[in-house]
Parts: structure tokens; C-alpha cells; sequence
């Protein structure tokens, strides 16, 4: 959306003159500085135009100034004042006092939004946005007639993971009904939100743009066919119903783009090397290798920025790995951020720094001259480069790190955080040499005096090093003791993470194994659900500990109480999961004949559209073991059961899946023969 | 969903599950056969033939004899342009059964299926080189370009099997009598460096191993340090392990034997081919252990008879050396 179509949403007439001004801001500190000057001629309308125009001005905002944001009081205090506004609301609602035009309520979601998305916390409480979510479904029932007021609520919606089932088929039955509503706009709208949500009405949806985009694709721009691309991969409809295929339409878009990749911007580039991370690996990698050779040789005619040099390493890193670059690319990237580094200021922030050491190390790649160089360019950082994985590239080139870890000033460090000391810790250790037992035992000390809350912070750090020791692991003892003392000090789901964090090595999963065994036989189902969060929500892969000690929890808690729908779909969305737990065989048999058992628990939690995506998930990590069949056939048995209204095509679709693999019983043979007959489907 | 394939999809299945079909259902697999060559003459597209005959194979060959010649035919024509996806689809839907029982009627289907690998080589993925394995050793022959392009594919992909395409890989090949020492002992590396994530497929390959006679250094090395006692190996797999330790010929066989009897007990799984193997090796061999011969004859019932059949039907008329003809 343009600064002209979002002014013009705006009443002319009876404006203030802080709204005409805040219209001529141009950054986010313009706004603040003016609500500071004068907050109380900031009524309801003055807020909510001044979140309207930060939300406008987000996306030209630098970083820095975006990241000071969350604890700039000015901000703090405008975003309460709309959260009380909004109570104000409900109160004038409550008594029957007329309510607010929509536009504004579209407003606060989609400032909402933005800032979410953008990691900005809003001050909004839950309920309050729960409360403007019912006010905009009643007011969007009230008058049906506005179409794209009803996708820009949907739209934000999504983003804010609300349930928007009954928006969805709404949109879906409205656009059947009226194709012309289908435009260029809303597609885009719509596509982008179907990725933020998962569920049948979803993926009817994601059906119906996947058949209907070509309409409109000639007036989509080539970054917007970008988009496209990369939110129909996302959406993974090889693993997802109604017709589990991959995205035809994306076949086209690729012949597209495949002619254009030159004329593509570098984050429409950036864009297709995303989707590629979620297309299928029967799915042509010749854009990919495009894409890669275009964005190799703009860097070597030196035509991309630095930021997006690291950003295409990182996305690449996430690929599979025959889908990456080859050792020779790698090093054409590295010899050009080895002349930037010194010119470019971009790195010589110790964050870039550190960013570019971890996708080094998660390159695999060795390169001695690019770790020389950021050694040489962190000397003359104002503050040091305190960060585990550029000790474990110095080690891994045979540079003696002790200087370094030396010049840390320990006191200096320790009175800012605990995590800088562990880190430090953790490359004394990595020494193995016993004259630094002193001041081992010196940082140990000043890290266990740390709070619960930063001792998490502790583990996370020790989790990210990837280097374990008797040191380390004596450190993570210590820890998970005081942390096992303090419980109740912290949030279950912190506590869990930590606790998979924490399981470094055999010995430490031991330990945990014996704690819940006697602490957590009795957790509730809520508590199960925290658990598996925290156990899926790690940005990096499991390690076989970790994966045992989840599954050994899961056997020791009552069946009853996990939560098996969400546990289906978590190792339905982690792609990784199944590709980790297939290298241990007897964890990932048991776990298998475990599920088809609780499944008769909660045959009442099964969805055939969830369960069937689990299903290919399985299949298509290549680890279709043995106990696998026999958990589709249950799975299919109880979601035929349960089955839904209106959801006869994905069962259809689910018995071909058995069909296909000589898993049908005779009688629903019998009876998908008599249905293909009478071709009902 | 609507795909015309899916009707002879269906009732080729329905004729495949059920030995006894009805005189009505198979009436109605004939048209719906029927149907199918029609589309064959329909279109010209290679992809869409290719697709055709998929469905065409899955019926069972009795009904495909009639118009066998036509078959083939437009599977020469169209094979050429298969991609790497028809083709592995064509395999895939011949019935494992089907063919391990009329081998003579799928050979002219093989033989063009694997003089025409290359075309779909090279893009080939790894759940679809062991699906093509498969019916490959299911037909039991393999001619000299396939094989190694197909050697090359696995090569490819050696790092991107799971443990469990690892084993099969071995079966399959092992099958087809293909002492692959190359590759096995690239694959044996990988189960040593973490035997625990082919626990339960280990006692299964060592059978495969000992089949074949692969014997190398590392394979000594392994079973000779192997914790038999404490792992976590099942016991149904111990009567396998126990054929391969002999072709060792390792120097602690026996203390290794010991350990492997000591975990085999009744409730073991016990391959009747495998124990009387092991069978015959210890009543020779180990004449002072007869608690060994008496395990194995626990394991199952009426062992006497069903020994005395499996003689009769595997054992030469020198009855009491063919252990090593066997090995």
C-alpha cells in the first residue's frame, strides 16, 4: 500500500492539525518526539493515526532505531494509551453507545501486524485483540458489501495466528460466488496469509488461488511472481490437501522467471532461493541454480550489497545439501567479503561479524584467509568480539586463541552478562590445558551467581557453541541443579527449552531422564504442550539426545495427557524431524508403534487433512520404516471415523494413499472401487 | 479428483488382495482393461502412454498375456522420453507378487525397462533407486549398463540414504548375487561409525553378508569387538549374527558364539533356513557344545521333521559336508 491510498483513507474533513502534521513525519522518532511534547492532545484519533504512520514509516526505518524501540518509553506509553482505548471501547460498546468507524479498527490490526511481524511488542493485551478481531468479524457481518475491508482483516489476522476459519470460508464462498472480486490485490493478500495459517478452510483457499493466480498473473510485476513463487512453496501442498500436488502454477511462474532472472531484484532473488527450502526434491532445481549463478556473479561484479550477500548465504545454508553452493562458489563469496571487510562498514559491526561466523562454520567449508581477516578486523572493534563460534573457527585454523580470550577485560564483561562470560568459559575450555583450571573455576563462580532467567540464557549459549567438554559439561551440572531448585521461578515452556538445550552429551540426557522420571510422570496435558514447543522450536537440528530424552518423556507421562493433535502437527510442520529421528532406528520404531497406539487415546483429536500430511511428511523424508504402514492404516481407520463434513475428498484422497502402497483393507477397496465407478468424486 | 486411471487402479487392487475374485469383478477388470488400451492409441504423448501402461501393469498378467506384443510395443516408443519419474513409475507398479511368480512373462518388460535406465539416470532419487532395486532383484537378472549406471546412482547418493535404504540396498543386491565389496564396505563403514542406528537391521544384514560371503577386515574387526552381551540388539537377530561369525574365521569365533547362545532363547524369531545352517555348522564343528544344537532345536517346534524336509530339499547326497557348500 502506497502513502497516497493510506493517506486518502483518512477523513479530510474536521482533521486536527496534530493528525495533519503527524501525516508529514518522516521517521518514527518525529512521532515520538511530537506525542512527547504534548501526549494529552493525543486522543483516540491522534493515536491511532500516529500508530498508522509508524506502521507506514516501519518498513524505511533503520534496524538500530527499530531494535531501541521496544524500551523507548514514549513508545511504551503511546502503545498503552491504544490499549486503553480499546477498553474504552468495549465499555462504550458495553453501553450501547455508538462504536467506531471500521477504518479504524483496520487500522490498530494492521499496526498490530506490522509490528508483530517486525518483533516490536505492541503493549496490546491478548483479549484486546481478541475484542478488536470480534468487533471487525461483527461489523464486516454488519455490511457484507465490503470485500477487501474483509481480506485486509483476514489478512492481518493470519498474521497474528488468530482463528480465522469463519473469514476464510466466507472470502472462499464470496469469491466463488463473485469471480470478479479475484483481482491482483487480493491474491496477493490472500496468498500471503494462507501461508500464516493451517487448516482445511486454508487450504481450500490455497486450492482456489493455486487454480484461479493465472487470471491475474500477467499483471503481476516479476517481484510479485517472486512472492508468489515462494508463498506457494511455502504453502507445501505436496504434503497438503485437497488435492496433494505440488504447485502447478509454480511450474509456470518458474518458466517465467527462469527467462528474467537477471532483471529480478536481489531480495526477489533472496525470495526463490526461500522457496526452495520448501519445494519437493522431485521439483526442477534450474531457477535455483539460476538464481545462484546470477547472485555469484553480481557478487563478483561487486553489484550486491554486503547485507544481502550474508542474508543469500544464510538461505542457502538452510537448503538441502546437494542444493547448495559448490566449495568453489563458496569461496568466490568468501574472497569478496574478505576485500569488503575493512571498506564496509556493514562489517564492522561485531554483530555482522559474528552472523557471518556461524554460516562459515554451517558452511563447512574451510577457508583460512576469511577467518584471518575477521581476526584482524575484530582487533580494532571498540568493543571485543566476545562470540563462541569465532573461537571455534580460529581453533578449527590453528590460530592460539588464548591472547584473545586474555585481553577480555572479565570484570568489564561479568557486569553486563553472564552470557558473554560463559562464551568466554567455553574458549578457555576449548584450551583443554590445565593451567586455566584457576580461571575456569574464576568465571564458573561469576556465571552460577547469574539469575534463573539468565542462566537460561547461559544454557542457550553453551547449546549454540556446538563444542562439549568435561568442563562445559560440569558447568551445564551446576546449572541445571540451581535450575531444577528455582522451577518454579521460571515458565514451564522456558524451563523445558532449557532442558533440551541442556542435553549436550549421554550423561546429561541421563540425568534428565532421571528427573522425569520422578518429577514430571504427572505433568499435565497443558504442560505436555509446552513441552513439545519447546522441543519444535529450535532454529537449529536436534541432537540424538535431545531426541531420546523428548521421546523417553513422552513414554513416561501419561498418554492421556499429550496433547496428540498438536504433537501431529508439530512433527508434521518440523521438516527436519523425521530426516533427525530416521538415524535412531530403535527411538524412531518405538515412536512410531507408540503414536499408533495413543492415537486410539484421542481419535476424537484426528483431522484427515492433518493426519495425511503427517503421513507424507513420513514418506517423504525417504524413512518409511516398518511400524509406519501400520500407523496409517490405524490413523486412516479412526480419521474415517471421525471424519469431517465436507471432507470426503481428502478421505478419498487419504485411501488412494493406502490403495498406492497395498495398505487397504478389502471392504473400503470395495467400496473406493464402487466410488470411482459411479465417478462421484 | 477426478483421474480416469483411478477405476483400473482400483479393481487391479481389489484383483491383487483377493486370490478368489469373483467371475463379476473379473468381467469388469477386462473392460476396465479395455478402456485403458483405448487410451493408449489416444494421444501421442509420451508422459501420458508411460502413465496408460503403469495402470495397465498392475492388473495381473493373466489378463495382460492377451495383448502382451501391443504392450510392449508402446512401451518401446514411449520409453525413450520417460523421465525419471515415469519411469520409476512403471516399476513401481508392476506387483512385487505378480513378478517373482511369472518372471517369464515381465522379461521382455524388463529387459526395455533396464536398457532404457540411462534415460532416466542421473535425476533419479534415492526412495526411487530403491524401489527400481527392488523389482529389479524381484526379477532377478541385470544387464551390464544398468548395473553400473545404477552403481553410479547409488555412489551419488551414498550419503542421503536412510539406515534402513542402507539395508535394503544390501538385501537387493545381495539378491541378485552381487558381491558389491566396493559399496559394502563403504556401507559397513557407516553402520560402524554408529552401529546403534542400524540396531535393528544389523542381525538382517550380517545374514545378507554371510549370504554372499562378504568378509572383510573392518567386518572382523567389528564382530570380533562387538558388544554382543550388553547391546541392544534384539534377540531374534542373534540367530543370523551367529551365521555370519563362522565365515569370519575369527580367533575368539567361539567366546563370540558363546555370548550369541547365551542371548538366544525361545522367544527368539528363528528363520527355519537360517537355524538349520547354524545347525549343521555346530553339530560339526563344535561337537563339545551340544547345549548349542539343543537351543537352536528349541527354537523350533517339531524340529526333527521340518529338519528332515528342509534336508531333503536343500542338501546334496553328501549329506554331512555340505556346510561349507553352503557358506
Amino acid at each position: 500500500m502506497n502513502k497516497t491510498s493510506e493517506v486518502s483513507s483518512f477523513k479530510l474533513e474536521g482533521y486536527s492539525q496534530i493528525r495533519i502534521a503527524l501525516s508529514d513525519t518522516k521517521s518514527l522518532n518525529q512521532i515520538l518526539e511530537m506525542f512527547e511534547k504534548d501526549p494529552f492532545s493525543f486522543k483516540k484519533d491522534e493515536v491511532i493515526a500516529a500508530l498508522k504512520q509508524m506502521s507506514f514509516l516501519l518498513r524505511t526505518t533503520p534496524a538500530y532505531e527499530i531494535e531501541n524501540l521496544e524500551n523507548d518509553e514514549r513508545y511504551i506509553s503511546l502503545s498503552k494509551k491504544m490499549n486503553e482505548y480499546i477498553n474504552d471501547v468495549e465499555a462504550r460498546s458495553n453501553n450501547k453507545i455508538e462504536y467506531p468507524n471500521f477504518l479504524d479498527i483496520e487500522d490498530v490490526l494492521s499496526w498490530i501486524r506490522k509490528f508483530t511481524v517486525a518483533g516490536i511488542p505492541t503493549n496490546i493485551t491478548e483479549e484486546n485483540i481478541n475484542l478488536l478481531f470480534q468487533k471487525a468479524v461483527n461489523l464486516i457481518e454488519g455490511n457484507p458489501g465490503n470485500f477487501h475491508q474483509l481480506v485486509n482483516v483476514y489478512y492481518s489476522l493470519s498474521f497474528l495466528k488468530r482463528n480465522t476459519e469463519s473469514l476464510c470460508h466466507r472470502i472462499l464462498t464470496q469469491l466463488k460466488t463473485s469471480p470478479k472480486l479475484f483481482t491482483k490485490y487480493v491474491a496477493l493478500l490472500l496468498l500471503t496469509s494462507c501461508t500464516q495459517r493451517e487448516s482445511f478452510n486454508h487450504y481450500l483457499l490455497a486450492d482456489y488461488l493455486q487454480n484461479n493466480v493465472h487470471r491475474v498473473l500477467d499483471e503481476f510485476t516479476l517481484d510479485e511472481k517472486c512472492l508468489a513463487f515462494e508463498n506457494f512453496a511455502r504453502l507445501e501442498l505436496h504434503l497438503n490437501p485437497p488435492k496433494y500436488r505440488a504447485p502447478k502454477i509454480n511450474q509456470v511462474i518458474t518458466e517465467e522467471l527462469s527467462q528474467s532472472v537477471e532483471k529480478l531484484s536481489s531480495s526477489s532473488l533472496l525470495k526463490i532461493v526461500q522457496a526452495y527450502e520448501f519445494l519437493p526434491v522431485s521439483c526442477s532445481t534450474y531457477l535455483l541454480n539460476r538464481v545462484k549463478s546470477s547472485i555469484i556473479h553480481k557478487i563478483q561484479a561487486k553489484k550486491l550489497d554486503s547485507h544481502v550477500i550474508i542474508q543469500f548465504l544464510e538461505e542457502v545454508s538452510r537448503l538441502r545439501r546437494n542444493s547448495r553452493l559448490e566449495d568453489h562458489e563458496y569461496i568466490i563469496v568468501y574472497k569478496e567479503i574478505i576485500n569488503r571487510i575493512g571498506k564496509d562498514p556493514y562489517f564492522s559491526q561485531g554483530k555482522t561479524l559474528r552472523r557471518l561466523l556461524e554460516i562459515y562454520l554451517k558452511s563447512g567449508v574451510k577457508f583460512d584467509p576469511l577467518v584471518l581477516k575477521i581476526q584482524a578486523k575484530a582487533l580494532e572493534l571498540d568493543q571485543p568480539l566476545i562470540s563462541t563460534s569465532f573461537y571455534r573457527a580460529l581453533l578449527q585454523t590453528g590460530v592460539d586463541i588464548r591472547k584473545i580470550l586474555e585481553s577480555h577485560h572479565l570484570h568489564e564483561i561479568s557486569q553486563n552478562s553472564p552470557t558473554n562470560l560463559v562464551k568466554i568459559y567455553i574458549g578457555y575450555s576449548a584450551l583443554n590445558d590445565e593451567a586455566f583450571n584457576p580461571k575456569l573455576d574464576e568465571l564458573r563462580e561469576k556465571i552460577l551467581a547469574a539469575t534463573p532467567l539468565q542462566l537460561t540464557k547461559v544454557i542457550t549459549s553453551i547449546s549454540e557453541a556446538g563444542i562439549i567438554n568435561t568442563s562445559i559439561e560440569k558447568l551445564i551440572y551446576e546449572i541445571n541443579d540451581i535450575l531444577i531448585r528455582t522451577t518454579k521461578s521460571l515458565d514451564s515452556y522456558v524451563f523445558f527449552k532449557t532442558m533440551f538445550r541442556s542435553c549436550q552429551n549421554s550423561n546429561i540426557r541421563k540425568c534428565w531422564i532421571e528427573y522425569a522420571e520422578t518429577y514430571l510422570k504427572n505433568l499435565s496435558k497443558e504442560s505436555v504442550g509446552k513441552l513439545i514447543d519447546a522441543f519444535f522450536n529450535f532454529r537449529d537440528t536436534h541432537t540424538f539426545d535431545q531426541i531420546i530424552l523428548f521421546h523417553r518423556i513422552l513414554e513416561i507421562v501419561d498418554p492421556k495427557n499429550i496433547p496428540f493433535r498438536k504433537l501431529l502437527l508439530a512433527i508434521k510442520h518440523e521438516r527436519k524431524y523425521f530426516l533427525e529421528i530416521s538415524w535412531l532406528d530403535v527411538v524412531f520404531q518405538k515412536f512410531l508403534t507408540n503414536l499408533t497406539t495413543w492415537a486410539d487415546l484421542h481419535k476424537d483429536d484426528l483431522r484427515a487433512f492433518e493426519v495425511y500430511g503427517m503421513l507424507k511428511r513420513l514418506e517423504y523424508s525417504g524413512a518409511y520404516i516398518h511400524p509406519a504402514p501400520k500407523l496409517a492404516k490405524k490413523l486412516y481407520e479412526l480419521s474415517k471415523a471421525n471424519q469431517e463434513e465436507g471432507a470426503s475428498s481428502i478421505m478419498n484422497s487419504f485411501t488412494f494413499y493406502l490403495l498406492d502402497r497395498g495398505l487397504l483393507e478389502y471392504k473400503d477397496a470395495l467400496q473406493f472401487y464402487e466410488l470411482t465407478k459411479s465417478r462421484t468424486f | 479428483m477426478k483421474n480416469s486411471l483411478l477405476e483400473p487402479k482400483a479393481i487391479s487392487y481389489l484383483l491383487l488382495i483377493n486370490k478368489n475374485p469373483s467371475q463379476e469383478l473379473i468381467e469388469e477388470a477386462k473392460e476396465s482393461l479395455r478402456s485403458l488400451e483405448s487410451r493408449l492409441t489416444l494421444s501421442n504423448s509420451s508422459k501420458y502412454i508411460l502413465n496408460t501402461i503403469a495402470a495397465i501393469f498392475r492388473f495381473p498378467p493373466e489378463l495382460l498375456e492377451q495383448n502382451k506384443e501391443r504392450y510392449l510395443e508402446h512401451l518401446r516408443e514411449a520409453i525413450k522420453d520417460a523421465n525419471h519419474d515415469s519411469y520409476t513409475q512403471i516399476y513401481e507398479s508392476i506387483p512385487g507378487q505378480y513378478l517373482k511368480d511369472n518372471i517369464s512373462f515381465y522379461e521382455p518388460f524388463m529387459i526395455e525397462l533396464l536398457q532404457n535406465y540411462s534415460y532416466a539416470s542421473n535425476r533419479i532419487l534415492p526412495g526411487q533407486i530403491i524401489n527400481i532395486l527392488n523389482k529389479i532383484s524381484l526379477y532377478g537378472k541385470l544387464d551390464n549398463v544398468a548395473y553400473n549406471l545404477i552403481m553410479v546412482d547409488i555412489e551419488k547418493w551414498l550419503n542421503s540414504f536412510k539406515p534402513e535404504q542402507y539395508h535394503m540396498i544390501i538385501r537387493y543386491l545381495v539378491r541378485l548375487r552381487l558381491r558389491e565389496t566396493h559399496l559394502f564396505d563403504k556401507i559397513l563403514s557407516k553402520i560402524i561409525s554408529s552401529p546403534v542406528n542400524f540396531i535393528s537391521k544389523l542381525g538382517e544384514i550380517a545374514f545378507d553378508f554371510f549370504t554372499i560371503n562378504y568378509n572383510c577386515e573392518q567386518a572382523k574387526q567389528f564382530i570380533a569387538t562387538f558388544p554382543f552381551k550388553d547391546s541392544l540388539l534384539r534377540s531374534s537377530g542373534m540367530v543370523s549374527f551367529a551365521c555370519y561369525v563362522p565365515i569370519l574365521n575369527l580367533k575368539n569365533e567361539k567366546d563370540i558364539l558363546e555370548v550369541i547362545f547365551s542371548r538366544i532363547n525361545e522367544s527368539s524369531v528363528a528363520f527355519k533356513k537360517r537355524t538349520f545352517f547354524l545347525y549343521d555348522f555346530v553339530r560339526f564343528v563344535y561337537k563339545d557344545k551340544p547345549e548349542w544344537t539343543q537351543t537352536l532345536k528349541n527354537l523350533i517346534p517339531n524340529f526333527e521333521t521340518e529338519y528332515q524336509n528342509y534336508a531333503a530339499l536343500y542338501k546334496g547326497p553328501n549329506k554331512d559336508r555340505d556346510f561349507v557348500i553352503i557358506c
